[in-house]
């Protein structure tokens, strides 16, 4: 507080405090942030603790507080860098007060002497953590765990939503029909699937924002049958009235002796409407409506049958085609939104059961799924919570800054606009940096339109504070890499916008991409090249894959380098396959396939050797096992048959034979360990090689995880495996060299000296039959606030057309999004392979990546770059030499070998089990224990009458039971009726109960030793039966007695079990 | 380096050897205690005299007050009742249900509770002040101010207060006036109970020796290593310092003695001024930065990489540096990867360390009986279990291993039945153990008596069969210790619980427990966790988990009290916490030489994995030379096993497939399915038909999809049966369709298949596939009045037919035809698909050569798996029945609407057709009892997805 505003310079207050920064990809975004952080923490160094700033993904927020101690660092050491003399550009008008290298200094210890205030997080950490602050008010138990695990979350509701049927009538009924309406529609019976998949709609925002508003009352099974009733007759009653009409149709130009063929159009034409309407095929022709008004003639003029057909119409042909054409014009939106609306009304009227079973899910569990914070959160902060919040984290935030602000969701950004509003009103900092181009994250709530306007919007009080920034310079790539992607996506938004479909008023996509063009900041040139292949039935696949291992072969031959590549897909599934194609060729490939932990042959044999340990009987199991060990120690001549042959032929247990004696020595004994500690020790009998083998040990940290849960089993082990084994993978060790394999989502971000994108073919619209929801609703509708769609054209014809438009807008721009993410991802070449189109296509129809890349290519201007024998398109220079990356470099050591040993003889420990006997019950037991009661009561007796107080305080302390008093009592009783004994506690001697004495360097503890200077007595209770050993002992404690210098020590054994006191 | 506690000891004169036992000498840990006891036995090897009371500091409260402090569980029974009260009865008297958490729920919520009373009391805070009303709260900011700072946060709080209250901010409050009722009521009533929390004791003794109302049972007491203290240790050692009977050391060093910016000096800064040296206080003070250190930071991937790194580490090190090491895990999750990764020279070894509970099969065990115990249906005789956890309760490997007849009970559980009648699995034999785990108990009492009983059992019956390992024998003990607290609170307070309120009280404060292994040996290598630091010091220190979350450990200050009111009574808050680990940090490494700090690389999904602050701090403190860094990696090598398999067809293996030639009545046959698997995979082949490997049996209690295609093939039959023979008419079939017959069919079917008395008793999905399938039946047997009139030839007929193969032999073939009908002089051959259907189809009209290259299509190709079994009946109906026109056809249920398919459109398949799929279904057996040619894995990796044996394959 001291230092606050001290160097406050009036200059710096005026100026406005709210920033827009729009970064286009490579301008520097980090760096900025980083500056604007700093900048605030020089100005004041104790601020760090007012600053929140938030970040996208873990690995964000690590290399930001890694930057920003990295710089202060170099500030504070007066080091010249380019931070430095940015910062001092910027902050001139004050320089002559600045010291910047003090006030670096100051607040780098700030911040690493009180780093818990250091506050940068992502969104979902941040929100944890108000979560967990506001527990007891969210009536949350406050123990729970996080979890991320949103599958099994689904997976478990839904077994217990099929276990409600039996009682749930109307739940029942109601799957009954949803089931019964698939079949119906010929698609299956099973509700699993399309369940598990619409169940997760209860994770995403845009369905909580219309589910979270509805009425129960109102919208629930009951009236969502009612609902299904209205829109099948609608749907019927249109089929049936338009099918009655084709049918009168048809038998009149029967009856005229016609047939369609006769009609303009023939078997396709105008009369062919009859028989698609009679298939269900209610879409009509442009012919045929202007036939069926009158505008133009049934048949071509040169027509034989011109007049038979004049005559059928008069006879009531024409009557019957205009109905058609008024009665479809007046009810097919209609008929369309009500089949449309079928398509997921049943799944509909089950989430809210699920979302119910969800909760009791997440309760008897004691889990929080982090998908679900933000949904929490909203519910509960307000406005002007702001002051409340900081007082539950103990933290009170002035500054805002917010990074990747094009990813954030409407949700997360009405819960951290209070924080946001409440800086704004102090006139603090609040910076918002992102890019709307980069906005590829819209299945998760992702949501652009804030960065575009609404954030603005919402804070348009502050107008008077806010600055737009643009971030011009791309520091990443390369010149002519650069200057392509500043004209390929330029052209790419105007040519989007003649998309077929499209609302009228699309500006979203040219405002998207209205700041597109940057200025190159490298030296070098780079260079771009896209190859079209001829489709030939997939095989371009192949073609365009070879091509690109030859780029990859070509480069590493000269340069050595494997890491300079990435390689960039649209699905999961194509990076498998490429990287399975690279490494069958020996290219290393860091990927998450090559990665994966399930397909490495040793993990197959543990979990093959966990099988077996839950069924002694699997003989695939013995069999699996026998055989992977096998072939791991490279046996050769093996006559597997007989291997294959005998597991089927043993009972139970393992196929010893073809298994280490040491394994199958011990297996059984094994079997008891939790599933940790059961692989640590099987490993080293199945693996002789102690190589380091990061597979291994990757594994072993899966189950480490699964023991911290308390799953210790196999069986639990397994059952948790076989649904989240494809996800698990290992660390690909930094230093090694490789190609990176992987999606364009995954790889925002990131950067590569040459991109390579192998198969650049994907659509920009959203996939067919994608779920969306939809609150455009008609009155009719409108208590749903929310009705789910399948993206499909169909609903241009339905109420729905505009939703449709708009989620056919916003799926275009998030993927031509996808394809800026890929492409600006190059530093120095970019690498694309994609399809040369067969036909000429429609100016309506780029929407395919293929497309709009030919139909870019070959644009006016570009002519120098095409070669159309190749129908290759090379811009700039491929053979320019990729710079080095400077890496800091942390020196690697190799782990040398594997260590795992049993450790049960080298660990000491203090065994409690002793006092096991306390618990038991038996008769034995019994006597144990009340022996060692009755002396922990006399420890801890200095008179007679303490005897109740010691009594009640060992019971508290769980020493002594309540049932047991009244034994413990009378044999306490009993030892002080007899004199000797009573003469241990007589008053006036001084007392050393259960003190230890030192001797020749070691301890012994006689249990009472009283003395009055003259007389010395010593007293040993005993729980055991009598024993010379006893004497022996207790004649050392007089030994050492006498050697302090007590005089007549008398020695008394009491054995406590007969209440016999012996004087040795 | 001379450490802190040999210090102490030096100080004493062996004069003072004769009063010893008079005084008391602190610690802050028990551990340290050891050490001082040890240390002292060492100073003076010769002499024979009494010890003093050495005692960590909470023995010694407990000690001079001489009471105990109670059980945290009964403690928290206790609130519950207090905390209960505050919810006052509507007028029916009726608590709100929804309002009022039950215990399960309350628990760790009352754990908040407890913690924040117990810290009131032990920092002496007023808390007639403290716990009141907010509006009456709010005149603190007039009496607690004496700090900027504080006034600061307090006028913030009023603020907030004191705005229209919102959603939140009312909740608040109404929350802590109940906080605050509660409080004073449970204290007021502890008061009169042997029921006490540790900061009670505090307080009390505080204010004893302020009024000086209690005498010390100790002459001279001194504290030693102290650095964080509360209000009242703070009084108490003041008192005892002025009286002179007193005596303190201090252990610091310069490093954050002197440098204000140093959190880990924050307290030791202010004892320093506090309690300057005198005769009394000593400041046994260090210099670390002065003396040569080697530190290095070593990064290790997650937890078993860090533990290996440790194990690489300790190898190197001497007999005589390992004496002198302490490992440090700052997370206790680590302890069984270190265990595991201690090298061979390693071998004495004392660990020191609280480990979860959760890691054990106790836990397991305890978690299985209850899921078992509470998840069952119907009463008495008639109790019925959930087999999923009857299951999972017979599973648990500590039942597996004492209980020797488990295997059977498990075999006998019947797969397909979703209940199991308790009666069923209890019999006379059964054992004890089984009779405890299975017994059904309701009450809750029984319950809890009844784990415990059943652990103890157990514990007793492998104990004496020495099949536990010691780490286990303090599982259990401890397991078991908690559950009879447990037990004894329940029944105490609580007997109105409900069964599903214990279990979650179980499973929540065993999930909690830690267990204490403690050794004492002080030789060897010392392994410990960061708290048991304290006072200890080590020439080698290895430190593991030095992560942001870890170490320090986050931000877990649990408390209702809000951030300014804590700092305005001076309560601690998270910045106090930081400071005390920091403090333990930097005082590891004051007198340590060697220093090793191991961090995880990775971020984990929750954001931890950032390295330690302290590491940048270290960096910035510590001359760049005395600092190395390095990353410990595997290098990234599969050792890649070949996958290749190939079985040549020995003498044996061609001995076993005689079984499928006709050499006498006992002929095997091949069906169609097994020639399918054939010609998608030959090694397929072998381990199925050959071997004889058995996919591995999946434990559903729901119909399967096998179950379900079973059952729609038997009820079909069934309906049909009867008609066999019969011409079947539209009529007939009306008739079906108005009757209960297919309903009764599909249950029947259901009865059998499932061994249900009645399908009544059919639960969850199941109902919902009841309905399906009848529903699927109707629709397609409503279909089948389109082909009527027809004549039935047969349902479910079994044809067999031989072939001749080379040699000479003949192999038996099979197959059962799920219908045949006759309508229009053709013959209709049927088959029923629930599942997947793939059929390619032909062109309508097709030229005879095409024929052949179209059966060809369907040896090679799995997609053509559906007609080629067509083909399959068709040719043996073919050449078993009559040569007639026959026409092949599919009913794929899962598209019952669009009705039969045909394989060749609406034609017959010419005999030609036939004819070829002899000739390759030859060739093909040909090759399978070809000697030379070997079983092999297919090429195409494709056909391996949902292979049984792909793991043995590695595809
Ligand atoms: S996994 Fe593949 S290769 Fe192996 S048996 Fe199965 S189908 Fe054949």
């Amino acid at each position: 507080m001291n230092q606050l505003h001290l160097f406050e310079d009036p200059e710096a207050i005026n100026t406005k405090n709210f920033t827009i920064y729009r970064a286009s990809a490579g301008s520097g975004k980090t760096f900025t942030l980083v500056k604007e952080y700093l900048k605030i923490v020089l100005r004041n160094p104790s601020d760090y603790q007012h600053i929140l700033a938030i970040t996208f993904t873990n690995k964000a927020t690590e290399e930001m507080k890694r930057r920003i101690l990295e710089h202060l660092i170099d500030l504070s050491a007066g080091k010249s860098t380019d931070m430095r003399h940015v910062i001092e550009k910027e902050v001139r008008h004050y320089e002559q007060k600045l010291n910047i290298q003090d006030r670096a200094k100051k607040a780098l210890t700030n911040i690493l002497h009180n780093y818990s205030r250091f506050s940068i997080s992502t969104i979902d950490h941040f929100f944890s953590q108000l979560v967990r602050a506001l527990a007891r008010e969210l009536k949350l138990s406050l123990n729970y765990q996080i979890d991320v695990d949103d599958d099994t979350a689904m997976k478990e509701s839904l077994l217990l939503l099929y276990q409600n049927l039996t009682h749930d009538e109307e739940l029942r009924g109601w799957a009954k029909d949803f089931a019964f309406s698939k079949i119906d529609n010929d698609k299956g019976w099973q509700l699993d699937y399309t369940l598990l998949e619409f169940g997760k709609e209860l994770f995403k925002e845009k369905f909580h924002q219309g589910f979270s508003k509805i009425s129960r009352e109102e919208v629930n099974i009951k009236s969502l049958r009612e609902l299904e009733q209205d829109l099948q007759n609608t749907e019927r009653e249109f089929a049936s009235y338009l099918k009655e009409l084709a049918g009168q149709a048809k038998k009149l130009i029967a009856a005229h002796g016609l047939s369609k063929e006769n009609f303009k159009g023939k078997s396709n034409g105008v009369a062919n409407t009859f028989d698609k309407i009679l298939f269900n095929n209610f879409k009509l022709t442009d012919t045929f409506k202007n036939v069926a008004q009158g505008t133009a003639d049934w048949y071509t003029q040169k027509s034989p049958d011109i007049a038979r057909i004049d005559g059928v119409v008069k006879a009531g042909l024409g009557k019957i085609a205009l109905e058609i054409y008024q009665y479809h014009a007046a009810h097919h939106a209609a008929y369309v939104t009500a089949k449309q609306l079928q398509r997921h009304i049943y799944s509909y009227g089950l989430l809210d059961a699920i979302s119910e079973q969800l909760k009791t899910y997440r309760q008897s569990n004691n889990l929080m799924l982090l998908s679900h914070n933000s949904f929490l959160l909203r519910e509960i902060i307000s406005d002007h919570e702001a002051p409340f919040l900081f007082e539950k984290l103990g933290s009170y935030y002035q500054h805002v800054l917010i990074d990747e602000f094009q990813d954030t969701s409407v949700y997360q950004w009405e819960n951290v606009k209070p924080l946001i509003t409440n800086s704004l009103d102090h006139n603090h900092h609040v910076l918002l940096v992102g890019d709307v181009k980069q906005s590829i994250y819209r299945w998760r709530g992702g949501d652009l339109n804030l960065l575009l306007n609404q954030a603005v919007d919402d804070l348009s009080l502050y107008r008077d504070q806010l600055q737009v920034e643009s971030l011009q310079i791309n520091r990443r790539s390369a010149g002519q890499v650069v200057a392509f992607n500043n004209q390929f996506f330029t052209l790419a938004s105007q040519l989007l916008l003649a998309t077929k479909d499209l609302p009228d008023d699309s500006t979203m996509l040219s405002e998207v991409y209205r700041e597109v063009e940057q200025e190159p900041g490298s030296s070098s040139n780079g260079g771009v090249c896209i190859k079209f292949f001829e489709r030939n039935e997939g095989q371009w696949r192949n073609e365009a894959l070879k091509f690109s291992t030859s780029v990859i072969r070509e480069h590493v031959v000269e340069t050595g380098n494997y890491s300079d590549f990435l390689v960039l897909c649209d699905t999961n599934l194509e990076v498998s396959e490429v990287s399975q194609h690279l490494s069958t060729l020996g290219i290393p490939v860091d990927s998450e396939q090559a990665l994966s932990l399930s397909s490495y042959w040793a993990v197959r044999l543990l979990v093959s050797g966990m099988y077996l340990l839950v069924d002694a009987r699997d003989s695939l199991a013995r069999a699996e096992m026998a055989c992977l060990y096998q072939k791991g120690v490279q046996a050769e001549d093996l006559d597997f048959n007989e291997l294959f042959m005998e597991s089927c032929s043993v009972g139970s247990g393992l196929l010893e034979k073809y298994l280490p004696a040491a394994l199958v020595e011990q297996w059984d004994e094994l079997s008891s360990r939790n599933i940790y500690e059961w692989a640590s020790q099987v490993i080293p009998l199945l693996i002789e090689s102690k190589k380091a083998d990061p597979f291994l040990t990757r594994f072993l940290d899966v189950c480490l995880e699964q023991n911290a849960k308390g799953k210790t089993t196999a069986r639990d082990f397994i059952n948790w495996w076989e649904v989240h084994k494809e996800q698990q993978m290992v660390v690909f060790p930094s230093h090694q060299e490789a190609v990176r394999v992987m999606t364009i989502h995954k790889a925002k971000g990131l950067e590569s000296p040459i991109v390579l994108i192998p198969w650049a073919d994907f659509e920009l619209k959203p996939r067919k039959d994608n779920l969306f929801w939809t609150d455009e609703l008609s009155a009719q509708f409108s208590k749903y606030k929310l009705l789910p769609l399948s993206f499909s054209s169909e609903l241009m014809d339905s109420y729905f057309s505009s939703a449709y438009q708009q989620e056919l807008l916003e799926g275009l721009t998030e993927g031509l999004n996808t394809v800026y993410v890929a492409f600006t991802r190059a530093r120095q070449r970019l690498y694309v392979n994609s399809i040369k189109p067969t036909r000429s296509i429609a100016a309506d129809d780029l929407a395919h990546l293929y497309k709009l890349l030919w139909e870019i290519c070959n644009h006016p201007g570009w002519e120098s770059c095409w070669d159309a024998q190749s129908s290759t398109f090379i811009k700039g220079d491929l053979s320019e030499s990729v710079p080095k990356t400077k890496q800091e470099i942390v020196p690697t050591i190799a782990v040398d070998q594997m260590r795992m040993a049993p450790y049960a003889n080298k660990v000491t420990i203090r065994s409690e089990n002793s006092k096991m006997f306390t618990l038991l019950d038996n008769y034995h037991a019994r006597n144990i224990r009340e022996g060692l009661q009755v002396h922990a009561v006399l420890e801890r007796m200095s008179q007679r009458s303490d005897l109740e107080t010691v009594l009640n305080q060992l019971t508290a302390e769980g020493v002594v039971k309540k049932e047991d008093h009244d034994g413990v009592r009378g044999k306490v009783e009993g030892l002080f009726d007899q004199p000797d004994f009573s003469a241990f506690f007589q008053p006036g001697w001084k007392v050393f109960s259960e003190m230890d004495i030192a001797s020749m360097g070691r301890r012994y503890t006689p249990d009472r030793v009283i003395t009055n200077q003259q007389r010395t007595i010593v007293v040993d209770y005993k729980r055991e039966k009598e024993n010379p050993e006893h004497g022996k002992q207790i004649k050392g404690y007089a030994a050492m007695l006498e050697k302090m210098g007590y005089r007549q020590v008398e020695m008394f054994l009491v054995y406590v079990g007969e209440a016999k006191i012996v004087q040795v | 380096m001379k450490g802190f506690i040999t210090h102490i000891v030096d100080r004493l004169p062996p004069d003072d050897l004769n009063t010893l036992h008079t005084r008391a000498f602190v610690f802050p840990s028990r551990r340290a205690c050891y050490h001082f006891r040890e240390a002292l036995l060492n100073r003076f090897p010769q002499e024979t005299f009494w010890l003093p009371a050495i005692l960590s500091v909470e023995d010694f409260i407990v000690r001079c007050t001489g009471k105990s402090i109670s059980n945290e569980l009964d403690l928290l029974f206790a609130l519950y009742q207090h905390y209960k009260a505050t919810y006052p009865p509507n007028p029916e008297g009726k608590v709100d249900k929804e309002e009022l958490p039950t215990f399960d729920k309350f628990y760790s919520w009352g754990q908040v509770l407890l913690r924040d009373f117990d810290e009131v009391d032990r920092y002496l805070v007023n808390a007639k002040d403290l716990y009141r009303n907010l509006e009456q709260l709010r005149d603190i900011e007039n009496r607690y101010q004496d700090s900027e700072e504080v006034l600061f946060a307090l006028k913030r709080f009023n603020d907030m207060m004191g705005n229209e209250p919102t959603l939140l901010s009312s909740s608040f409050s109404n929350q802590w006036s109940r906080v605050s009722k509660t409080y004073h009521s449970f204290r007021g009533a502890l008061g009169d109970s042997d029921l006490q929390y540790g900061g009670m004791l505090y307080r009390q003794l505080a204010e004893q020796l302020q009024d000086g109302t209690i005498d010390l049972p100790f002459e001279r007491v001194v504290f030693a290593g102290f650095n964080a203290l509360s209000r009242s240790e703070e009084v108490i050692m003041e008192t005892l310092l002025k009286k002179g009977i007193a005596e303190v050391y201090w252990d610091a060093d310069k490093l954050f003695l002197e440098n204000e910016v140093e959190e880990a000096g924050r307290f030791m800064r202010r004892n320093r001024k506090k309690w300057p040296p005198t005769d009394q206080v000593h400041w046994v003070i260090s210099d670390m930065a002065k003396h040569h250190k080697k530190i290095q930071f070593i990064g290790g991937v997650q937890s078993v990489g860090q533990a290996q790194v440790v194990g690489q580490l300790l190898q190197q090190m001497t007999k005589d540096q390992l004496d002198n090491c302490g490992l440090v895990l700052a997370d206790e999750g680590l302890l069984f990867p270190l265990l595991y990764a201690l090298p061979e020279n390693i071998n004495s070894l004392n660990v020191t360390m609280g480990y979860p509970a959760k890691h054990s099969h106790w836990f397991r065990l305890t978690v299985a009986f209850l899921d078992y115990q509470l998840n069952k249906r119907g009463r008495g005789e008639s109790t019925y279990a959930d087999t999923q956890y009857t299951r999972e309760l017979l599973m648990n490997p500590l039942i597996k291993r004492s209980v020797p007849g488990s295997g059977k009970l498990l075999l006998g559980l019947r797969k397909k039945s979703k209940w199991v009648g308790i009666s069923e699995l209890i019999t006379e034999d059964s054992g004890e153990i089984l009779k405890l785990a299975l017994t059904s108990w309701e009450r809750v009492n029984e319950l809890i008596a009844a784990v415990v009983k059943l652990l103890l059992a157990i514990y007793q019956k492998l104990r004496v069969e020495e099949k536990l390992e010691l780490l286990e024998t303090e599982f259990a003990y401890h397991a078991l210790k908690h559950l009879l607290k447990l037990g004894e609170g329940v029944e105490k307070y609580h007997q109105e619980l409900e069964p599903i309120t214990l279990s979650r009280l179980i499973i929540q404060a065993l999930e909690q427990a830690r267990i204490p292994f403690s050794g004492e040996p002080t030789e060897g290598l010392q392994m410990m966790g960061f708290l048991e630091t304290r006072a200890l010091d080590f020439e080698r220190v290895i430190m593991v988990s030095a992560n942001e979350g870890q170490l320090p450990k986050g931000n877990q200050h649990n408390s209702y009290i809000p951030f300014a009111i804590r700092k305005a009574f001076k309560l601690p808050t998270f910045e106090e916490q930081d400071a005390i680990y920091a403090y333990h940090f930097k005082r590891v490494l004051q007198r340590a030489s060697d220093i090793s700090i191991v961090y995880n690389t990775e971020v984990a999904i929750d954001g931890s994995g950032e390295k330690s602050r302290y590491l940048w701090q270290l960096k910035e403190t510590f001359p760049k030379e005395m600092i190395s860094e390095c990353i410990y990696q595997m290098p990234f090598s599969k050792s890649e096993v070949n996958s290749q398999l190939e079985i040549p067809k020995s003498a044996e293996i061609l001995e076993q497939m005689q079984r499928f030639l006709v050499i006498d009545e006992t002929a095997k046959s091949l069906s169609p399915t097994a020639i399918r698997h054939y010609l998608d995979c030959s090694l397929r082949f072998y381990f199925r038909y050959i071997v004889k490997l058995r996919e591995r049996e999946k434990e559903t209690t729901d119909l399967d999809p096998r179950d379900f295609g079973n059952i729609v093939h038997q009820a079909v039959e069934k309906i049909y049966q009867p008609l066999v023979g019969q011409t079947v008419t539209r009529d007939h079939i009306q008739d079906l369709l108005a009757s209960s017959a297919i309903n009764d069919a599909v249950d029947e079917s259901i009865s059998e298949h499932l061994m249900k008395s009645s399908p009544s008793l059919l639960e969850g999905k199941d109902i919902l596939h009841q309905q399906v399938i009848q529903k699927l039946i109707y629709k397609a047997i409503a279909k089948d009045q389109w082909a009527a009139p027809f004549q039935l030839l047969g349902a479910e007929i079994t044809l067999q037919s031989d072939l001749r193969i080379n040699g000479g032999s003949n192999v038996r073939l099979e197959g059962t035809l799920d219908r045949v009908h006759l309508a229009r002089g053709i013959v209709h051959i049927i088959d029923y698909k629930t599942g997947k259907v793939d059929l390619v189809y032909l062109p309508s009209k097709i030229a005879a050569e095409d024929w052949d290259n179209y059966v060809l299509k369907h040896f090679e190709e799995p997609k053509y798996k559906s007609g080629f079994q067509g083909l399959f009946y068709g040719y043996l109906w073919n050449k078993v029945r009559e040569n007639a026109p026959i026409k092949l056809g599919v009913y794929p249920m899962k598209k019952v609407n669009e009705g039969i398919k045909w394989l060749n459109k609406q034609q017959v398949v010419p005999s030609a057709g036939f004819q070829e799929f002899e000739r390759q279904l030859q060739n093909a057996l040909n090759e399978l009892f070809d000697e030379t040619k070997p079983f092999v894995q297919t090429k195409e990796s494709a056909r391996c997805r949902f292979c049984d044996y792909k793991e043995i394959c590695q595809r």
